[in-house]
């Protein structure tokens, strides 16, 4: 009896200090709440919990301590790597397997508590991956996991057991079309020229398969780039055969004014298409805008406006010297000043043609177009910023007067006298007209002291019976050449030169040669193919009029 | 006694009017010297520049008149005191230097014989390479004048610069019009003068303020590149003589007149 009551004793005892060890509270009697040790009966966590390492957690977030599982999956829909709101993929669906989607981009599905599997939808001729990362955005810019579904781990992303713990999904979609860039293409084209449009194409989502036409397209910008969900504009051929990725050339006639868009595409096979101009020319997959040469397109797109051509001048077997600059731009193929014109050569595009001495521009030498610049002469001999001293236009009159057998005349004519410089007393301004030479020598030199005006053809064979003379026409007013004047023959030497527009929509030919001390603003054309001021250096002239368009130099030296 | 002291005394006085009037002398005769000379020397000065003169008006009347003309009693002028001629020296030469030339002016050469009076070319050119010589500050624009109305044209850098973009590069000068430091050289193939050149000008293309003369030299002569007139005129009091010539070129085109330009 001492014995049991001994042992009672002791076991009261013992169960007595283990009652007052801290064990003892942390184990207490099941159901075990949130978090409280299960090691020793890991069946006897509250309804709802389930025993994980020890404690009692949520079965859906075994990690949170607060046994609240809750977390937010949210992403985005990229093109890779990382390109944001590009359509189609920005649009695509998001799907949960609990059941709500998004087509939004970024989406977000707040309010989850369990494992999810998350997909999404793929346009034709693409492919997805995906980067999946717990409360971080850092794996977003790593290797991606092929695949349209991803489960999302709902342990791992609440963590804190609060709406703010999360599962980012980024999906990175992936066109299967090859790629085209670098379009070379002019900015600005001549109606009527041919230019040559060139552009890269190379493998990238998917391979360059074939460069049918339509490589190069090209639409008036204003028309649009699709009709009806069809390709508007000239559909380019390249002009080389196809040999894989490469840099191909086409040619584009321009054929209206107005302004142009030029794009490439690129095809994979009837997988996939890429179109240079995105925004206004993809219609839906599987046709995407192309990468271009830096992901978004630049480079696979150009604009070009098309202008009919200005009036433009030529020389012929002259020198040249051009007040201002040489700002010409001429069409590729020009034509003759008349196609019955003896002087003029269509072949030869140059402003200097013939036998050309040096082109020499006061300011600078511009000549266009960019894709075909007309050339100032054949060999290119010229020099700009070069002013050129002209002493003699003002001082020649003196010279004369003082010089050279001279006399004064009232009027024109047969009163113009031989062998001798001319003086017209005349009143200003004066107009001199084809019978003004009627009776005159065969080689003429008037001098004016005013304005005057060229009225209709002058000194041209067969006009009013007259052959044609050397004729110099002098002036230290203004020569204007005027609506009626096509063509003039003679070395017309004026302080300015005014050309009027014709009324026929014709050019102005002169031969002999036209010199003036101030820029000449030339006349409009109605067919720019052709020179609008076309002038002859006639070097017969040159010759009969030496004794009178010139001056005696002297050197004197004493020998003793 | 007293007297012998008395005529030393006069004897050092006259030895004393003897020294002073012989300075005197020498003084004057010293001025009186220096005084001719001067005069002769402003004379023949006097002389020079009237001989000059005679010269300058002789050569001017020559050219007036188109015909030599001479000086003195019984010449086409008279000028007391003087005598001389101005001719016309109708010697040709294979070479020909121009006169200086400024920055855009241009020198007509003639290349067939020209007649100042009927204003006619006549002959023909010598089918010859011409050495065209100039200056390294400048470029040139060579243009031959063809009787047929065609034209050739040369377009020259000096070696040193490219003035003209795509111009000829000349070589340097070494057989070029003696008595002109020239120092680059061009020369025009014979194929280009043939026989049919009548005019070669050579336009200076240059920013340079520098004026420059060009130079032509061939293996045959040239022909006649305008007057020359050398003249003389003589003194005949004093023998000084004057001698200069004139040269006036034939017809030159300015380079304004020529060049289209507007």
């Amino acid at each position: 009896m001492k014995f049991r009551f001994f042992i009672g004793t002791i076991i009261s005892f013992i169960l007595a200090l283990y009652s007052f060890s801290p064990g003892y509270a942390a184990y207490p009697n099941p159901p075990y709440l949130c978090n409280e040790n299960c090691s020793l009966n890991p069946g006897g966590c509250s309804a709802g919990l389930t025993c994980s390492g020890g404690q009692c957690r949520n079965p859906s977030c075994t990690v949170e301590t607060g046994c609240n599982c809750s977390y937010e999956i949210k992403g985005r829909k990229v093109k890779a790597p990382n390109q944001t709101g590009v359509a189609p993929f920005d649009s695509q669906t998001i799907t949960l397997d609990s059941g709500p989607n998004s087509t939004g981009d970024p989406y977000s599905f707040p309010g989850q508590s369990a494992n999810r599997t998350v997909s999404t939808s793929v346009p034709a001729g693409s492919s997805v991956e995906y980067t999946l990362c717990y409360n971080n955005e850092a794996c977003h810019s790593g290797a991606a996991t092929a695949g349209s579904s991803v489960a999302v781990d709902s342990n791992q992303a609440s963590v804190n057991g609060s709406a703010s713990d999360y599962a980012s999904i980024y999906w990175h979609f992936t066109p299967l079309t090859p790629n085209c860039k670098n379009i070379n293409a002019p900015s600005s084209v001549l109606n009527g020229d041919t230019v040559s449009i060139s552009a890269a194409y190379e493998d990238d989502g998917g391979p360059l398969t074939a460069l049918p036409a339509g490589a190069i397209t090209v639409y008036d910008t204003p028309g649009g780039c699709l009709s009806g969900g069809a390709v508007r504009g000239n559909q380019l051929s390249p002009n080389e055969g196809y040999t894989g990725p490469g840099t191909y050339t086409f040619n584009w006639t321009a054929s209206t004014t107005g302004n142009y868009t030029a794009y490439c595409r690129a095809w994979n096979n009837a997988t996939a298409e890429c179109r240079g101009n995105a925004s206004d020319c993809v219609d839906g997959p599987p046709r995407y805008g192309c990468d271009g040469s830096d992901g978004s397109g630049t480079t696979a797109t150009s604009t070009m406006t098309v202008n009919n051509p200005g009036p433009w001048y030529k020389v012929k077997d002259t020198s040249l010297y051009k007040f201002g600059d040489i700002d010409v731009s001429v069409v590729q193929n020009i034509n003759k000043f008349t196609d019955a014109d003896a002087d003029d050569d269509s072949s030869q595009r140059y402003i200097m043609m013939g036998t050309a001495g040096v082109g020499i521009a006061q300011g600078s030498v511009n000549t266009g177009p960019s894709y075909a610049p007309i050339t100032l002469n054949q060999q290119q001999k010229q020099t700009s910023s070069y002013n050129m001293l002209q002493p003699y236009l003002t001082n020649f009159f003196s010279y004369i007067r003082s010089r050279k057998l001279s006399t004064t005349i009232t009027s024109l004519g047969a009163d113009i006298q031989a062998n001798q410089i001319n003086f017209a007393d005349v009143t200003y301004p004066y107009t001199l007209n084809g019978a003004s030479l009627s009776g005159a020598p065969a080689t003429t030199i008037l001098v004016f002291s005013g304005n005057i005006v060229i009225d209709g053809n002058f000194n041209v064979t067969g006009i009013n019976n007259n052959p044609e003379k050397s004729v110099a026409i002098i002036t230290s007013g203004t020569i204007t050449f005027s609506q009626n004047t096509v063509y003039a023959n003679g070395v017309f030497i004026g302080n300015n030169i005014v050309v009027e527009n014709s009324a026929s929509g014709d050019g102005l030919k002169i031969k002999g040669n036209l010199i003036s001390s101030g820029s000449t603003l030339n006349r409009t054309r109605t067919d720019n193919t052709r020179p609008s001021m076309f002038i002859v250096f006639d070097p017969q002239q040159y010759l009969d009029l030496l004794p009178y368009i010139s001056v005696d130099k002297y050197d004197q030296s004493l020998t003793n | 006694m007293k007297t012998e002291i008395n005529n030393q005394r006069s004897g050092q006085a006259l030895l004393i009017i003897i020294m002073l009037l012989a300075t005197v002398f020498t003084v004057v005769m010293a001025t009186s010297f220096r005084s001719t000379t001067e005069t002769q020397i402003t004379k023949l000065e006097e002389e020079s520049l009237k001989a000059l003169s005679a010269a300058e008006a002789a050569m001017n009347i020559a050219l007036k008149k188109k015909s030599s003309v001479s000086i003195g009693v019984g010449g086409d002028i008279s000028f007391p005191g003087f005598t001389g001629t101005a001719t016309f020296d109708n010697t040709k030469t294979n070479s020909f230097t121009s006169p200086l030339l400024q920055k855009d002016e241009q020198y007509t050469f003639y290349l067939s014989d020209y007649s100042i009076d009927t204003k006619l070319f006549s002959g023909s050119s010598t089918s010859q390479t011409i050495n065209v010589c100039f200056n390294s500050t400048h470029a040139l624009e060579l243009t031959l004048v063809k009787s047929d109305f065609t034209i050739r044209r040369h377009i020259v850098n000096p070696r040193s610069s490219a003035i003209i973009t795509n111009g000829s590069t000349a070589s340097a000068a070494s057989d070029c019009p003696s008595g002109t430091s020239f120092t680059e050289q061009y020369d025009i193939p014979a194929a280009d003068v043939g026989v049919n050149t009548r005019l070669l000008i050579a336009r200076i293309i240059t920013d340079s303020s520098t004026t420059a003369r060009v130079g032509i030299k061939a293996t045959d002569v040239f022909p006649l590149q305008g007057s020359t007139i050398p003249a003389s005129a003589t003194s005949t009091n004093t023998g000084v003589t004057k001698s200069l010539t004139l040269f006036q070129s034939y017809p030159q085109i300015p380079a304004e007149f020529f060049v289209t330009s507007f």
